[in-house]
């Protein structure tokens, strides 16, 4: 059998570098990443993430082929930053950004909107969703089930609740 | 038309979905990390410990699809690898016996174990999980009189996940308990046989992620919707309101006592647009789907809860995101 080993998608070869840098001759400011062993999960990821920075020119990803298992990111930036820089920042936003969603997804309270659900709905469920959660849990719970067009900012940050929370980790 | 507020929304129109007129694209926005920390939320609105239905608020679209991504094929668990076949007289052929033993969820918690190394030959403690399934089907002795049934008539005739037995291989019996480490269901059924045929296995489970093979997959389903949601623009009474009601999934309109239609609840509603079929209802409804607020469904297979396979997809891309500074700074 000819098949390639299924490792071949997450394992890097002897020697083959994660990342490789290669500057684009044709335009200044500009670099050609290519990452192996990865693919649109991240590739997309860090695409979005590098848009997001005004001093970013151009961001694009493709995924040369669909039997090789790697994605190549052109960046171009303004004259006074680097390609480099760029992807470093945004990876570092991101880290930054994941770090919140660990933290947040840890302390989020679990209610259930069993009742809620369209064959055993009532009127007024709001209320009811506020009485069964804890009393320390914030009461923003609620807020978006009803459509009401409330703010989110109006919605108490994390770090208001963290100490109060009993630990209710998932791990 | 009432005025909706400033969240991003994509609106269903009768033949077209499109952006609307004030949402100028997410993309463009310079992101601040204060920015974000104050507009996204998380709230699990469902969860047990084989199914999480949770959503994630004011997030990048590319953020939800990695994750969605990640918990498919790069958060790991275990699996059957390896079948060593000492006898098989059953009718199933052994690659197909094998694969089906592969596609088995078991109940170990990868987290507790390690990768075992591509060119290793023999596994370790630490990342080999070893199982035996011994069966042999024989006339049973004691059969009742006039049954024709084969559970009757013979004795281990369905072969089940159940009588897979675990091996514990060095210190394993000690650290695992033999409760955590077997198949998530016993009553999956393996093969069916007929006196005289007889399984006797050796099955060799190691950790492995989704990417290399299906059955490393720690998720069932892991998938998400924008949220729904259902504006009236005008006041809609009588059999009309009825109409109305009728064009959505039960629940999300609802009449109040005097038989004015209201939005109950359009989280759950399949956005089907069926409205659209009736002239007179058309022009009051506006369909939308918030931009930024992803409802993720997550099914667990059974050896995590699906609140630590999210945990874990975190990590993973972290881990991913800190690798990847580690290897650009070597640029420098």
């Amino acid at each position: 059998m000819n098949a390639p080993p299924t490792f071949e998608s997450f394992l890097l070869y002897d020697g083959e570098k994660k990342v490789q840098k290669e500057e684009d001759t044709k335009v200044t400011n500009a670099a050609i990443f290519t990452v192996n062993k990865e693919d649109h999960t991240l590739g997309n990821m860090i695409r979005h993430q590098l848009l997001k920075d005004p001093k970013v020119l151009f961001a694009g990803y493709k995924v040369p082929h669909p039997l090789e298992h790697k994605f190549v990111l052109r960046i171009q930036t303004t004259s006074d930053y680097t390609p480099q820089e760029a992807f470093m920042n945004a990876i570092t936003d991101l880290t930054s950004e994941l770090s919140l969603f660990e933290e947040r997804f840890k302390f989020s309270g679990v209610f259930s909107i069993s009742a809620l659900h369209p064959c055993e709905a009532g009127a007024g469920h709001s209320t009811s969703i506020k009485k069964n959660l804890h009393h320390n849990m914030p009461v923003c719970y609620a807020d978006y089930i009803n459509n009401s067009a409330r703010d989110r900012a109006e919605i108490a940050p994390c770090e208001e609740y963290r100490r109060d929370v009993p630990s209710a980790t998932m791990d | 038309m009432p005025q909706l507020d400033e969240k991003p929304r994509v609106l269903l129109e009768e033949f077209r979905v499109k952006n609307a007129p004030n949402d100028y694209g997410m993309a463009d926005e310079k992101w601040s990390f204060k920015k974000f920390a104050k507009k996204f939320r998380i709230v699990i609105v469902r969860m047990d410990n084989f199914e999480m239905e949770f959503d994630l608020i004011g997030m990048q679209p590319a953020f939800a699809n990695a994750f969605r991504r990640l918990m498919l094929s790069e958060v790991p668990s275990m699996a059957i690898e390896k079948v060593m076949i000492k006898n098989n007289t059953s009718i199933i052929q052994d690659e197909v016996l094998a694969h089906r033993l592969g596609l088995i969820p078991l109940k170990a918690d990868p987290r507790l174990f390690e990768y075992r190394p591509e060119d290793a030959t023999e596994g370790t403690e630490f990342n080999t999980l070893e199982f035996s399934l011994k069966v042999k089907c024989l006339v049973n002795k004691n059969q009742p009189k006039d049954s024709y049934r084969a559970e009757d008539l013979y004795e281990n005739h369905s072969v089940y996940s159940s009588q897979i037995k675990w091996q514990p291989i060095g210190n394993q019996a000690s650290v695992h308990n033999e409760a955590d480490i077997c198949p998530v269901q016993g009553d999956i059924l393996i093969s069916k046989m007929r006196p005289g045929h007889e399984l006797d296995l050796q099955l060799v489970a190691v950790k492995g992620i989704g990417r290399d093979h299906a059955k490393f997959s720690p998720v069932a389903t892991a998938s998400y919707r924008l949220l729904p949601e259902v504006t009236l623009t005008r006041e809609i009474k009588g059999s009309e309101a009825s109409l109305l009601q009728s064009c959505f999934a039960p629940g999300v309109i609802s009449l109040d006592s005097e038989g004015k239609a209201y939005v109950q609840d359009a989280r759950y509603d399949t956005c089907s647009r069926n409205v659209f079929r009736y002239d007179e209802l058309k022009d009051a409804v506006i369909l939308s789907r918030v931009r930024d607020h992803f409802i993720f469904n997550v099914e667990s297979v059974g050896a995590m809860t699906p609140n630590v396979i999210f945990v874990e997809a975190v990590k993973i891309l972290r881990d991913k995101c800190k690798s990847f500074l580690d290897e650009l700074n070597k640029f420098n």
